[in-house]
């Protein structure tokens, strides 16, 4: 900052010597008011915007995490909702025998080849798949602590039905539990003599088959050949 | 107490570096002021307001310069805003100067040399205290503060040929009372002899 034209004025360069380093007398008076205004002045002002901005980021924080949360559980739960709606009257099939097969109405026809056989069956009482809105009744655990979103990888979504689920049961199991209730074998008595009179087999492929007394079973021939007596001189083995 | 003592005492808000910091920038800011001001009382209200500020800001002193230069500035600034909020009220003044001043009497006879050299800082201050506040103004940023007159049009928010037309304006009153307050003290001492 420098007009540079100082020195070609007399009289401007001679007020600015005077005047430059001039100083007022002190008067102690003055230093008592400017105490006073400083006691006016908050004197944390500094921290007081630090804990404000501190206080309104954790604030902000705070909201921020709990609208978070609100969000991931609706998203969590929004998924069930339309496929409840789009099988209003899905028929809730349990997978395992303990439930009756009267309630067995409605079988899911668009199923994988793994269940066909279970659908068809006519006294089947399980059936290998469900709909969303049964996925409560499940025994088998949920991974809740890892994910909370039902589905799972080979879930299906059905375009009429909605999302359909794939249980994990093994169909070997299912086709061979046994219904105690109906026998797959029955007989007669005869009640003069006391004597079996018929005697009823019952298969899943064959249907009900009527079995003679005298019918044996014939066992299965012997694939293996009976083992020689070694001779001497006679190699056996590999060599032959 | 060094500077650099006085400074953190300051930061931290201690009293008494406070008053040591005021009664050492005490004389020469309120010699600054009173260049600015009109008398004696504004200059202090001008000083009080400047080391308020100075004492509010002191943490943002980056310790590049001198400490006396940061002061100096803070109060020459808060003088010039003090004059600004009142332009309402100095402009009036200041036109009837203005209109007064246009033709101002010519003292031929003296040399500037001798002028100041026959009177003391206190009468030469009160000269310029004399003088319209906007006069006063550029009159300080230009030769005391050496500034340029586009320094002061940006500082003052007029036209670089208002600064110049001021300054020589402030020139003429100047000399011309500086001539008066001589005559004045010449018959006075006449008087007492």
């Amino acid at each position: 900052m420098s007009n540079g034209q100082l020195h070609d004025d007399k009289l401007f360069q001679g007020l600015s010597d005077r005047l430059s380093d001039y100083e007022a007398p002190y008067d102690g008076a003055d230093w008592d008011a400017m105490s006073r205004s400083l006691d006016k002045l908050p004197k944390t002002n500094q921290f007081r915007w630090k804990f404000s901005l501190n206080t309104i980021g954790i604030m902000l924080g705070i909201v921020g995490l709990t609208v978070l949360g609100v969000v991931i559980a609706q998203g969590n739960g929004k998924p069930s909702t339309p496929a409840e709606n789009r099988t209003p009257n899905s028929t809730s099939i349990a997978p395992e025998n303990k439930v009756p097969a009267a309630t067995n109405t409605n079988p899911t026809v668009n199923n994988t080849s793994v269940n066909t056989n279970v659908v068809n069956a006519p006294e089947a009482t399980s059936v290998a798949v469900q709909t969303i809105n049964t996925r409560k009744d499940l025994t088998q655990p949920r991974q809740m602590g890892k994910d909370n979103n039902p589905f799972r990888l080979g879930d299906q979504i059905d375009p009429l039905k909605g999302f359909v689920y794939q249980t994990q049961e093994d169909p070997a199991l299912i086709n061979n539990q046994h219904d105690f209730a109906k026998p797959e074998v029955y007989y007669d008595i005869d009640e003069t003599t006391g004597k079996t009179k018929k005697i009823y087999i019952q298969d899943t492929v064959n249907g009900v088959k009527e079995v003679n007394q005298t019918d044996s079973i014939t066992p299965a021939p012997q694939s293996i050949p009976e083992p020689t007596a070694p001779t001497d001189g006679q190699r056996i083995g590999f060599d032959q | 107490m060094t500077e650099n003592e006085l400074i953190a005492g300051c930061v931290r808000q201690d009293r008494a570096a406070q008053e040591a910091l005021y009664k050492r920038f005490y004389g020469k800011m309120l010699g600054v002021c009173m260049r600015y001001a009109k008398d004696r009382d504004e200059a202090k209200d001008m000083l009080q307001e400047g080391l308020i500020k100075v004492f509010t800001t002191i943490r943002h002193f980056a310790g590049k310069g001198s400490f006396e230069g940061w002061v100096r500035r803070i109060v020459v600034n808060t003088s010039v805003d003090h004059l600004r909020r009142n332009k309402h009220q100095y402009m009036i003044v200041s036109t009837v100067y203005a209109r007064e001043g246009d033709i101002p009497d010519q003292p031929e006879e003296i040399e500037e040399d001798s002028l100041l050299g026959q009177l003391s800082e206190a009468q030469i201050l009160e000269v310029v205290q004399g003088l319209s506040p906007a006069y006063r103004t550029v009159f300080n940023l230009y030769v005391i503060e050496d500034f340029s007159h586009k320094e002061i049009a940006d500082q003052l928010g007029i036209s670089e040929g208002t600064s110049k037309s001021n300054l020589a304006k402030a020139r003429f009153q100047l000399k011309k009372q500086l001539y008066n307050k001589i005559k004045t003290a010449d018959e006075q001492r006449t008087a007492t002899r």
